[in-house]
């Protein structure tokens, strides 16, 4: 996390994403939720990427790891422009670190403070990071079994063959039957990788393939730091000595453990409450398949759901306001105020379509317009279809808080 | 076999699929792969296209890109062999599709078109010298014509205004909106020497096409037009619009030149975009930025050429907002626009039949393309169902105009959404960028 923090600042997402924006998309229930004026959110990246760092020497640990899940999720709680599926596996793993004993050994914490150190923790908190990486997983490919994905190849077809120059494989990747490979083996791939990562015979092999697929993955599509953070992550299904017998390898002398448990404070109400979120986790991904039955079309319960590169999807919006009360029509074009991520994401999500659109009637009552109305045009084209209109255009988006979707042709 | 030995296995598995490479380089026409283009090649394609059995790969023998082999292909091959061309359109081959295109729109769509517009230019210039020499109607309308045709072929060029116009800044010199009449006279009433030279350190309103419009085109009728070009008392107009059209011919050159192989050689650069090529570090930017050029040369079209006038955000019309009121030939600006982008989208370029963007599009959704090919000629009969002056259409025809506006707002969403997600394309504009 301490190179996305680097990052933030090296390609200038902090004044792109937090400073530059006049409008913010914020979530439900979040709306207080505001970037910090002037400096302050080069200032709040400063101190997450110095919480990072203490995170990585195990230097207090649980307060840096406490407000490092703070810090970061505020930072993605203030639009909902900047979702991205590794950026909640942050939060969320950053919020079960700081339950579980994550400084035990091998930290500046275990050496200034040797008797709280250990050399053994509860089983428990191993398969709670399993867990929570399996999910990522099975869901990511549980959003792949779908006709699109599975029939036509996309969105695959469309990525691979923009990215005939990568070298070697580029030529490969322009034929049709790549396309198909590559959906599959990313759905298998998906699907099938944590029994094979929890069977000892085949961990090692499975582990390989797990790096070879982020590794192509990161080459091939513009996805952060996502690959590297599942590559370095993935480890967490070896048994848990493996650090030592590697070390023990490398060096040609003993590593050995002691017998050390590390105590976690009200370990059962932690266990409870960490079940909990293993059930919530299960549940979330799911209410999707209640919602609707085109969840790439509407992207009702899209998010928090690990449909990870799922989709292409592309859309543009206008909208059209009017004063029933004198008459008066006129259109904004959204990118006269959102910036160019911001209209783009909002023309393909209805509930930032009609977070726009309330914004905008709040801005005409201000100007006088008391009982404002507000339409939109929005087209949207998903995974390689000519483009359809997507919400409602005749439905006033004034106090909504998600635009009507229309029935996609199918 | 140990878990090393298995990890060894795979991992030599890996690095054979990823350095697998594609075929041998072939030669666009070469129909029997033997090194060159011959008559034979042109015998055998045109065998394959009449369905006599000649076994020929659409990557060598598709040489117009069409997607099919056909007799204009063989004959196309048999010309080459003649020496009379170089086929440049098949899609595949040891360039890929991508490269492919960059390759066929800089060498059988911009310079060519460069080069005509260059050579244009020297028309108006040579015209406009001859207008200020003997002012007179004939004269005048020889100039006005010259005009008419350089801008066009300009304007179709706006399809594909990257690389050295945008560095030099030239668009903006050549072709900036609107002039501004009273900072020209200003320039007249002033004692500066009227020299192409001097003009360039000129503001772009005081420059180019419209500058020129301003001058050789009057509301008021030809013969005010001629009268304000005589005496002694118009001497430094004439020398102003004798330089600005000096200024208009070398800025093209310049143009022409950056792209020649002869030149700043900015056409290999392009298409070598990733393998050493300085235009663009990949060929993935230099694909995009196509793409993005037209999608914006349509948005400029849709926005502020067609929209912004006829007042579609509210308000009414605005004739002041017309570009090139003057000279009545704002439509036909428009559709030379969209017929540029459209050469793009279907490879029918200056130099020729070559790949185009739709041939990538094809490729991936069928569907997507034949709208958009369908969106295209929608646009641009609806544009040309729009009677000159549009400061009149946007009031008297304005339904008309109002087609044409939503044909082409039509066009430019299927451009944007369809065409650049099905490319995988990264769009970079603003919505609100200057051209």
């Amino acid at each position: 996390m301490l190179i996305a923090v680097v990052r933030y600042f090296a390609y200038g997402w902090i004044d792109a994403l937090f400073v530059h924006p006049r409008f913010f998309f914020p979530y439900a229930g979040f709306e207080w939720v505001r970037p910090w004026p002037g400096i302050g959110m080069y200032v709040h990246f400063g101190v997450l990427g110095v919480l990072a760092l203490a995170i990585v020497v195990g230097c207090c640990t649980r307060t840096s790891t406490a407000l490092f899940a703070l810090g970061f999720t505020w930072a993605h709680l203030i639009d909902k422009t900047n979702y991205l599926n590794h950026y909640y596996l942050v939060s969320v793993l950053a919020a079960l670190m700081v339950v579980l004993p994550m400084g035990a050994a091998g930290s500046v914490d275990a050496w200034r403070r040797p008797a709280r150190a250990a050399d053994l923790v509860p089983a428990w908190t191993v398969w709670v990071l399993r867990a929570q990486l399996g999910l990522v997983y099975v869901y990511g490919g549980v959003a792949k079994l779908n006709a699109d994905w599975l029939v036509h190849a996309q969105p695959l077809r469309i990525w691979l063959a923009a990215r005939g120059d990568v070298p070697l494989i580029g030529a490969l990747l322009e034929h049709g039957w790549a396309a198909y490979a590559f959906s599959w083996a990313g759905a298998a791939f998906d699907l099938g990788i944590v029994p094979f990562l929890l069977w000892r015979r085949t961990r090692v092999l499975a582990y390989a393939v797990v790096v070879v697929f982020h590794l192509l993955t990161s080459v091939l599509f513009p996805i952060g730091i996502f690959p590297w953070l599942m590559i370095a992550l993935t480890p967490i299904f070896f048994d848990p000595d493996w650090p030592r017998r590697a070390l023990a390898r490398l060096t040609g002398e003993a590593w050995p453990g002691g017998t050390r448990i590390a105590t976690i404070p009200c370990e059962r109400a932690a266990m409870a409450v960490l079940a909990l979120h293993l059930v919530v986790q299960t549940l979330i991904p799911l209410r999707a398949f209640a919602l609707t039955d085109d969840i790439a079309w509407t992207e009702e319960g899209f998010r928090f759901a690990w449909r990870v590169m799922a989709i292409e999807k592309a859309g543009m919006a206008t909208f059209r306001l009017r004063d029933p009360a004198s008459g008066e029509t006129w259109t904004v074009d959204p990118r006269s105020e959102l910036t160019t991520l911001q209209a783009s994401m909002m023309a393909t999500q209805p509930d930032m379509i009609a977070d726009y659109a309330r914004h905008l009637a709040d801005d005409a009552r201000r100007q006088g317009h008391a009982d404002v109305e507000v339409r939109a045009d929005v087209w949207v084209s998903l995974n390689g279809r000519p483009n359809r209109r997507f919400v409602d255009p005749d439905a006033d988006l004034a106090r909504a808080t998600r635009a009507p979707v229309l029935a996609r042709e199918k | 076999m140990t878990m090393t030995t298995k990890l060894f296995l795979v991992a030599a598995a890996l690095a054979l699929l990823t350095t697998a490479v594609p075929a041998a380089a072939q030669v666009c026409g070469d129909a029997d792969d033997s090194g060159a283009i011959t008559v034979t090649d042109g015998v055998l394609v045109l065998r394959t296209a009449a369905g006599l059995g000649g076994e020929c790969d659409a990557t060598r023998c598709d040489v117009d890109g069409s997607g099919s082999i056909t007799v204009t292909d063989g004959v196309n091959v048999l010309r080459a062999a003649a020496g009379l061309g170089n086929p440049t359109g098949c899609s595949g081959g040891s360039l890929g599709p991508r490269r492919t295109f960059l390759r066929d729109l800089s060498n059988a769509g911009a310079i060519p078109s460069y080069r005509a517009l260059a050579a244009e230019a020297v028309d108006l210039q040579v015209a406009l010298e001859d207008l200020v020499t003997a002012p007179g109607a004939e004269r005048l309308a020889i100039a006005q014509q010259a005009w008419r045709t350089t801008r066009r072929v300009w304007k179709e060029t706006e399809a594909f205004r990257l690389g050295p116009s945008e560095v030099q800044r030239t668009s903006a010199r050549i072709d900036w909106p609107n002039a501004n009449p009273d900072q020209i006279d200003a320039e007249i009433a002033g004692s500066s020497a009227q020299s192409s030279a001097y003009l360039d350190t000129l503001g772009a309103q005081k420059v180019g096409f419209q500058a020129i419009e301003y001058f050789i085109f009057d509301p008021a009728g030809d013969a005010a037009v001629v009268t304000g070009l005589l005496g002694t008392e118009n001497a430094r107009r004439r020398a102003y619009l004798l330089a600005v059209g000096v200024n208009i011919s070398e800025r093209t050159q310049e143009l022409r030149e950056a792209w020649e192989p002869s030149g700043g050689n900015f056409g290999a650069d392009f298409i070598d975009s990733g393998i050493g090529g300085n235009a663009f570090p990949t060929l993935k930017e230099a694909f995009d930025e196509v793409v993005n050029r037209m999608i914006f040369t349509m948005e400029i079209v849709e926005e502020r050429r067609l929209g912004e006038p006829l007042g579609v955000k509210g308000g009414g019309p605005r004739p002041d907002l017309i570009e090139s009121p003057r000279s009545g030939d704002t439509l036909a600006g428009i559709l030379a626009n969209i017929e540029g982008v459209a050469d793009v989208y279907r490879g029918t370029y200056t130099g020729g039949q070559g790949t185009g963007i739709g041939v990538q599009v094809a490729a991936i959704s069928p569907a997507v393309d034949t709208a958009v090919r369908g969106l295209f000629d929608a646009a641009i009969a609806a544009v040309q169902a729009v009677p000159e002056p549009f400061a009149d259409a946007i009031v008297n025809h304005r339904d008309e105009a109002l087609v044409a506006y939503e044909a082409v707002q039509e066009l430019r969403r299927a451009l944007t959404l369809d065409v650049a997600s099905t490319l995988g394309v990264k769009l970079t504009f603003g919505g609100t960028d200057g051209d």
